[in-house]
């Protein structure tokens, strides 16, 4: 009788916490998503959403059609959201690239080389993880903006050339949270892969290329696109560098789409997530590598 | 290994060793000479402390901003760090047991980190947080009265700590699989020691992802000071200055007003106190940090 | 590797292009802020300019207005501003324009067509140091709508003989009750953001005391007492449904975008008369924008209004040194002030000139009625009060240093509290006076 007991008030138990589980998951993943949920369905709505109620009321399209035309900032020279688009590749891409292959390179001497003053280059590293960004803004922006540098950059139309400062740092590994997370996972590699291949006379290099590559393909993804995150969600770079209206990053005209004569609610609503489109693209596909790999490389430190 | 050039290394190298001289240890020692020295025009001429003196006497504009922005910042930090490593460890917690569909609800947590920092979500977030937006919305279909969130300042702070800590998806991944690796063999001997599962969590549990807790601690507490987007475009450091955060108060002072000097002085006073705080917790660390060896 | 390698190609490539790329004397750098239709007409005129004046090239520099200041702010330390550039009246002195701005006499534009006194406040140690564009004063503009009821199509006030705008105080407080009365979430003006109560408060204790707010000697004019009635006002203002009782109500910070101003529940604003066209935009098709003027108070000293110059053209010391220069630079400003049909592009979205010569064009232009704009008749009303106000001996013309960065943070941000209802009359008007002299002491000496 007592062990009958014992058991079903266990199994009681046992769905109640089960319950308590998903109601908690459930409401959190609610409060999280319910505003974007909510802003995608302002973005069909004609006048301004005054409910907590999401689906639109109003319904309309014109927000999308002319989702990707001038935000009514622009001039006759046509500015559009693409154009938008475009100068925010235009540093993306670059810091991306760049910046995903010299931490990798870096992270690969440091684990796989022997010389003089490692231990010198790996704590400098850790030094810099710590350090604010703030410290730095100020004289580089001085530096920029010094007339003989600024000439090269400012205003420059070649692609890329005129988004400089906000890219050029990552071809010079100065990532250093990417550069430890490489270590970190380049740790975990046993060397028998190397020693194998060195064993059939490839250089560094070779090894690097064709022999870790394929191992190291989850955690150069997951580098890369937390590059592209912070790069694309940049504010404050393009808000000090980039002044002239034609070089406007998404970042700098994303906060002037406002209400006017021929923007609703519904334009701005639909803009902005046009806007965020390309992450979230990104993102998924990314996806399958990234979530588990942060954490790992984390934790042994 | 053998017969292996010994210059490769270096060669190697120098692409981190321009990036750390021109980058890192450039704009490092240069920020500190240029906080010494004042600006009249095109001339610059050395002062030494005086700009530093400025800053922290409350009788002038420039002191009373700067106090003011650290008390906002420090309450900041204290209320969102906290918050965002219990939220995301409870949710980790939660997700770790078993759950269906737990990679729909990890998708779920982690994409507001993805698009809450972009520009355009932190702008919609200004509507949200509006006398007739969204929050006030749900409070008036509750039976509530509406909360003036950007007319007031605690709604105001609110407002941003909520849009920070709405962000806990990353924090959450590595709490995850911090749990996911504590060995199976110490929940199993606490249960047989009459332990339950509430407590073991407090006994477990926690101990043993105390590195990851000073992992995350350590680098929110860094991030959050310099916490920039957010006041700027939801509250535009208001009102009355009560999200007038130090990183916005650097921006306005030196990229607005043209003071580069005054701004890096106040840039290096922030540098020691994140400093500071990173080198307390991890010397207090030894104290209540396990590490499995 | 290979993509280093090429990157280092690329950047030397332009490098080389950067150094090929010769200043050229005859390209002439233009830079302004402005919204869209400003945009549209001043490139319009720039391809104009090209094509009547095919020597010259003019590269335009656009930018909005947020960010403008500090990019201008930076590139003048760094000396590498634009040749031509649109400057805030004000920022002649917090910019040091004695430094960096050129005394454009000397580049021999004719200012005869100008009043005597116009470029006076852009003038230091005798140095002309930039060309007015316009001048602008703050004017009420109304809404008819808001005043109308929403059913009978009625004005739900009437001062006579079917007049519904107001001309005193006491009459829009009783516009005021008639609409709040009748419509609980409307209201004859709305919400006023602290520069603009700011600027109502001086100018209602103008009108009772005839008083400039800093006067000659670069100090506050008005005791705390006075400073305390010019709170009192705006509270009466407040609880006759004129203003909104409290601003913690309504936080949206932009004028023109606010829901409350585009979906008609806010009867007016106080605006620049240069700045008007922005609100106008965003309002729908049954308004009716109509100017008010500057109320006014029974048995006050003067009518209240202030004025200074809104926008100027400056031009970068650099283009001294260059006769060719000079030359391209004096033909584009002409031009651009001047000229018929550049003229009849520009129109009156940068204000009303107060070139003589410039407002006959812009009278004659057949197909736009720029007299009867809501800029044109503000900008009517703000001289001719002014004038008078000049004939009694009264100069209110904005202080230079009157809207500059950091000092107005000074009587703004105890306004701002007092309108979020967390500090009361007296504490306001306390913290004004406490910091008032000495902050605006601090910024003068630079």
């Amino acid at each position: 009788m007592q062990a009958n007991q014992r058991i079903s008030s266990y199994r009681m138990k046992k769905k109640t916490t089960e319950v308590i589980k998903y109601i908690i998951i459930i409401v959190a993943a609610f409060v999280m998503l319910y505003p974007l949920l909510w802003i995608v369905g302002a973005s069909f709505n004609r006048g301004a959403n005054e409910s907590f109620f999401f689906w639109p009321h109003d319904f309309t399209l014109v927000g999308w059609k002319e989702s990707l035309q001038a935000p009514g900032w622009g001039s006759a020279q046509g500015y559009s959201l693409l154009r938008a688009l475009w100068n925010t590749m235009q540093y993306v891409i670059p810091h991306v690239l760049l910046g995903t292959f010299s931490t990798l390179i870096t992270a690969y001497v440091i684990t796989r080389m022997h010389f003089k003053g490692k231990k010198l280059v790996f704590a400098l590293i850790i030094g810099t993880l710590l350090m604010p960004n703030t410290i730095f803004r100020i004289p580089m922006y001085a530096f920029w903006t010094t007339p003989a540098i600024s000439s090269i950059w400012e205003g420059n139309k070649i692609p890329f050339m005129g988004y400089l400062p906000l890219w050029l740092g990552s071809t010079f590994a100065v990532n250093s949270f990417s550069i430890f997370m490489f270590i970190q996972f380049f740790r975990t590699i046993p060397r028998d892969l190397d020693e194998a291949a060195y064993m059939d006379g490839a250089n560094k290099m070779q090894v690097l290329w064709y022999v870790l590559m394929p191992v190291l393909k989850p955690i150069v993804i997951t580098v890369a696109l937390l590059l592209f995150i912070a790069s694309f969600n940049d504010y404050q770079g393009p808000l000090i560098y980039i002044t002239n209206a034609e070089f406007f990053p998404l970042s700098r005209v994303l906060p002037m789409l406002g209400l006017d004569s021929t923007n609703t609610y519904a334009h701005v609503y639909a803009r902005s997530i046009v806007s965020v489109l390309i992450l979230i693209i990104v993102f998924f596909a990314a996806q399958r590598y990234f979530v588990g790999n942060d954490a790992d490389t984390a934790i042994k430190g | 290994m053998v017969g292996e050039k010994k210059w490769v290394p270096y060669i190697l190298l120098i692409p981190w060793i321009i990036g750390f001289l021109l980058f890192k240890l450039y704009p490092f020692i240069s920020s500190f000479v240029m906080s010494l020295y004042e600006r009249r025009g095109r001339t610059s001429t050395f002062v030494g402390l005086k700009n530093f003196q400025l800053i922290f006497d409350q009788s002038t504009y420039l002191g009373s901003e700067f106090i003011n922005s650290l008390k906002v910042t420090f309450t900041y930090v204290f209320v969102t760090v906290p918050l965002i490593l219990i939220v995301s460890l409870l949710i980790a917690y939660v997700l770790a047991l078993k759950i269906k569909g737990v990679g729909f609800f990890r998708t779920s947590f982690y994409m507001p980190t993805v698009l809450g920092a972009n520009v355009a979500i932190i702008v919609l977030w200004r509507y949200i947080f509006e006398y007739n937006g969204l929050i006030n919305q749900g409070l008036k279909l509750l039976g509530f009265a509406p909360i003036s969130f950007l007319g007031t300042a605690a709604g105001a702070m609110t407002s941003i700590v909520l849009l920070r800590v709405w962000q806990f998806g990353s924090t959450m991944l590595i709490f995850l699989n911090a749990l996911k690796n504590v060995p199976e063999t110490l929940y199993e001997a606490a249960t047989i020691d009459g332990a339950s599962k509430f407590r073991q969590f407090f006994s477990v549990t926690i101990p043993m992802i105390t590195p990851i807790i000073l992992f995350n601690g350590v680098m929110r507490l860094v991030e959050t000071f310099q916490v920039f987007n957010g006041p700027v475009l939801i509250t535009n450091g208001g009102p009355e200055r009560s999200t007038n955060v130090i990183n916005k108060l650097i921006y306005d002072i030196a990229f607005l007003g043209g003071d580069l000097n005054v701004g890096t002085a106040m840039s290096w006073v922030l540098f020691v106190i994140i400093m500071m705080f990173t080198i307390l917790i991890f010397r207090s660390s030894r104290y209540w940090v396990h590490y499995q060896d | 590797m290979k993509k280093a390698l090429g990157l280092f190609i690329l950047m030397t490539l332009s490098l080389i292009m950067v150094a090929c790329e010769k200043e050229d004397e005859n390209t002439i750098s233009f830079a302004w802020w402005g919204t869209s239709d400003r945009n549209i007409a001043t490139y319009q005129a720039i391809e104009l300019f090209e094509s009547k004046y095919p020597q010259y090239k003019v590269k335009g520099e656009q930018s909005s207005w947020n960010g403008y200041q500090e990019s201008l702010n930076n590139k003048l330390n760094r000396g590498t501003e634009a040749d031509v550039f649109q400057v805030n009246y004000n920022w002649i002195y917090s910019m040091y324009g004695e430094d960096y701005f050129m005394d454009i006499t000397e580049l021999g534009i004719d200012l005869s067509d100008y009043p005597e006194n116009e470029h006076e406040p852009l003038t230091v140690n005798d140095k002309v140091l930039a060309l007015s564009v316009s001048e602008t004063g703050y004017i009420f503009y109304l809404n008819e709508s808001v005043f109308k009821h929403e059913d009978t199509g009625d004005h739900l006030i009437d001062f006579g003989s079917g007049r519904w705008i107001p001309t005193t105080w006491e009459e829009l407080m009783e516009a005021g009750d008639a609409i709040n009365s009748t419509y609980s979430n409307k209201f004859a003006l709305g919400r006023m953001d602290a520069q603009q109560v700011a600027i109502m408060m001086f100018s209602y204790l103008a009108q009772i005391y005839g008083k400039n707010v800093i006067n000659d000697q670069n100090e506050l004019n008005f005791t705390k007492d006075e400073l305390i009635e010019g709170f009192n006002f705006i509270t009466d203002l407040r609880s006759s449904g004129v203003l909104i009782p409290s601003n913690q109500m309504d936080t949206h910070i932009d004028g023109p975008t606010n829901p409350n101003w585009t979906s008609q529940k806010y009867g007016g604003i106080l605006q620049w008369n240069t700045a008007i066209s922005e609100y106008q935009n965003t309002l729908p098709s049954s308004a009716n924008l109509v100017m008010a003027g500057m109320f006014q108070q029974d048995g006050a000293l003067t009518t209240g209004m202030y004025k200074k110059v809104s926008m100027a053209y400056a031009v970068s010391k650099r283009v001294e040194t260059s006769d060719t220069k000079k030359e391209a630079v004096k033909t584009f400003i002409e031009f651009m002030t001047t000229d018929p049909e550049a003229v009849a592009i520009l129109g009156v979205d940068r204000g009303v000139s107060s070139n003589e010569t410039t407002q006959d064009i812009l009278k004659q232009v057949s197909n736009k009625d720029y007299i009867n704009s809501l800029e044109w008749k503000g900008h009517q009303v703000v001289q001719t009060m002014f004038d008078a106000q000049l004939e009694d001996g009264i100069d209110l013309y904005i202080h230079p240093y009157y809207e500059h960065n950091t000092f107005r943070a000074i009587y703004e941000a105890p306004i701002e509290s007092f309108l979020l209802n967390t500090i009361n009359a007296n504490e306001a008007a306390t913290r004004i006076i406490n910091r008032f002299n000495t902050e605006l002491e601090r910024v003068m000496e630079g």
